[in-house]
């Protein structure tokens, strides 16, 4: 099915469900990418089996984007090997989509169609697709006229049409508001606990994804595994729910002061769930790193 | 490849691309046959080679009609960059072929020729024109983003390609005798505008040759293009 410069295809066997579940979706042994003399990757190994997840964080121009591309096949390696189950469809979210002269229906539908989707389901999908993530359906308005946030939910719209095996998702988060964010990562959840493998480029802290997580830093070109910070600490009975301003370089120190604050971003608005027991803590720091409140409450259970 | 076909058509139609190769083409086309009466193969010789350049044009214009990111979310839904690649020169050919039709079909229904073309001359006419119009898009796909860093430099080439296509007559008569077979690495252009000026004179066999030659130029310049295409995928020089 996919045939996107897979170097090589892993032969699906049908000896055991569970060998088949355990068959890794994608593998890449010592790959590089170089632009030039510039190596931008450098000796990446990692392998996804379905339902794991991968974040991959790095600053500006480290690779992400470059990564994900490679894991999708559509760039081809400078070195190494890059092995993609056979038959295995990819769902890919570019950071951006633009701005087209055509509306989100008849955009999703080209693209449902073109994956070789039948008529009744897509539109189907579509439909749902558009309650899931808020947008109303039947638009008359072209892309053209949507907003950052608008084109980012019809940007993993796309993505997500033919219920993918491999999901690879390029700031999946940027432009949404906290609500779309929040709804996004219970569709990952929901994605992954169905067996779909995903990685998503983040910039932004996202404790409740990244505790179900292996997350990876670029850095000069290789894969570094970070210490998941929310792993530990997720389960919070009581907290509170913060809506908030915060510049980016205090929320990356209040993010590594208050490991266990579950934060959703969606441009500078923050959503942060806070254990009550750090509560008082965090909202010092929150002030002290100029943060501008714009809602605080009490919330029972977890968020 | 019909879902693609489709996709295709919507971005092209909607971006308002196809709007300066056809209007200056029909334009000309309007121009010439303002003016009676006109010859008729003669005249289909300057539309043929005219749409030549159009469609060139035409392929330059929809082989880079998505932006990357569009592209890289078409392809994860095509799954073969061939696929959409060849798509893409597809649509090119059959838009370029709806222009050959109205220059083939114009001037006959409103009577700008000397006489009413025979029914062979109007098939001949027509497959002349597709023929021109495949020759043009097999090009164009060499003079795209896709291969070549500056949008510029890509129409320049496709410009001097397509300039050196009309010449080639005169280029094969001025190399010296070692360096002749260089002519063959041009467009057969010259064999069609020759063979609809002297249509009279020719044999079947000559006449037919000009649109064999094109086709065989056209799928060997397509292949080679889209075997390279699959090799680099979207990495682009411009990425």
């Amino acid at each position: 099915m996919l045939n996107l410069r897979s170097r090589k295809s892993i032969a699906p066997n049908a000896t055991s469900a569970k060998a088949e579940a355990d068959r890794p979706l994608l593998v890449l042994s010592g790959v590089s990418r170089r632009y030039g003399a510039r190596t931008v990757l450098n000796d990446i190994t990692l392998s996804l089996t379905g339902g794991e997840s991968v974040i991959l964080r790095g600053g500006n121009g480290s690779g992400k984007s470059t990564l994900l591309k490679l894991a999708a096949g559509m760039i081809p390696s400078s070195s190494g090997e890059v092995v993609r189950q056979r038959d295995l469809s990819i769902g890919f979210a570019p950071d951006r989509l633009p701005k087209l002269r055509m509306t989100s229906e008849e955009y999703l539908t080209h693209m449902g169609r073109i994956a070789g989707m039948a008529k009744a389901p897509l539109a189907q999908r579509i439909e749902e697709l558009h309650e899931l993530l808020e947008l109303p359906a039947g638009n008359a308005s072209m892309l053209l006229h949507y907003s950052k946030g608008m084109l980012q939910k019809v940007n993993l719209m796309q993505a997500l049409l033919n219920e993918p095996k491999l999901l690879l998702l390029d700031e999946p988060f940027s432009g949404l508001d906290s609500e779309s964010s929040a709804r996004l990562l219970k569709l990952l959840h929901g994605l992954r606990a169905e067996g779909a493998a995903v990685i998503t480029a983040l910039h932004d802290p996202l404790p409740s994804w990244e505790s179900v997580s292996l997350t990876y830093r670029l850095r000069e070109g290789r894969l570094v595994p970070e210490k998941n910070r929310a792993a530990d600490d997720v389960r919070i009975a009581a907290y509170y729910e913060l809506d908030g301003l915060l510049p980016e370089t205090g929320r990356a120190a209040l993010a590594a002061e208050f490991p266990a604050v579950l934060w959703t971003a969606a441009g500078s608005v923050l959503r942060c769930g806070i254990p009550d027991t750090a509560c008082e803590d965090f909202m010092r720091g929150f002030w002290a790193a100029g943060g501008t409140l714009l809602s605080l409450r009490r919330e029972e259970g977890t968020p | 490849m019909i879902a693609l076909l489709a996709y295709i058509h919507r971005c092209f139609i909607r971006s308002y691309r196809y709007g300066a190769p056809s209007v200056i083409y029909l334009g000309i086309i309007l121009l010439i046959y303002s003016t009676v009466p006109n010859p008729i193969m003669e005249s289909y010789a300057f539309t043929s080679a005219l749409l030549f350049v159009a469609a060139a044009a035409i392929g330059s214009l929809t082989i880079d009609v998505e932006t990357a990111n569009q592209e890289m979310a078409t392809l994860a839904h095509a799954r073969s960059i061939v696929r959409l690649g060849g798509a893409k020169l597809l649509y090119a050919w059959i838009f370029a072929c709806a222009l050959g039709a109205a220059a083939v079909l114009y001037p006959t229904l409103l009577g700008r020729f000397e006489r009413l073309p025979y029914p062979e001359e109007l098939a001949m006419g027509m497959l002349y024109h597709m023929a021109m119009a495949l020759l043009g898009v097999s090009l164009s796909g060499w003079f795209s983003v896709k291969l070549i860093y500056s949008r510029f430099y890509a129409i320049l080439g496709l410009c001097i390609w397509t300039a050196l296509g009309l010449g080639a007559g005169g280029i094969a008569n001025s190399l010296p005798e070692p360096l002749a077979w260089l002519a063959h690495a041009l467009p057969p252009v010259p064999l069609t505008m020759h063979a609809l000026t002297a249509y009279g004179e020719l044999s079947a066999g000559s006449k037919w040759l000009p649109i064999g030659a094109a086709a065989l130029y056209a799928a060997l310049s397509i292949s080679l293009f889209l075997f390279v295409l699959n090799r680099k995928q979207l990495d682009y020089p411009g990425e």
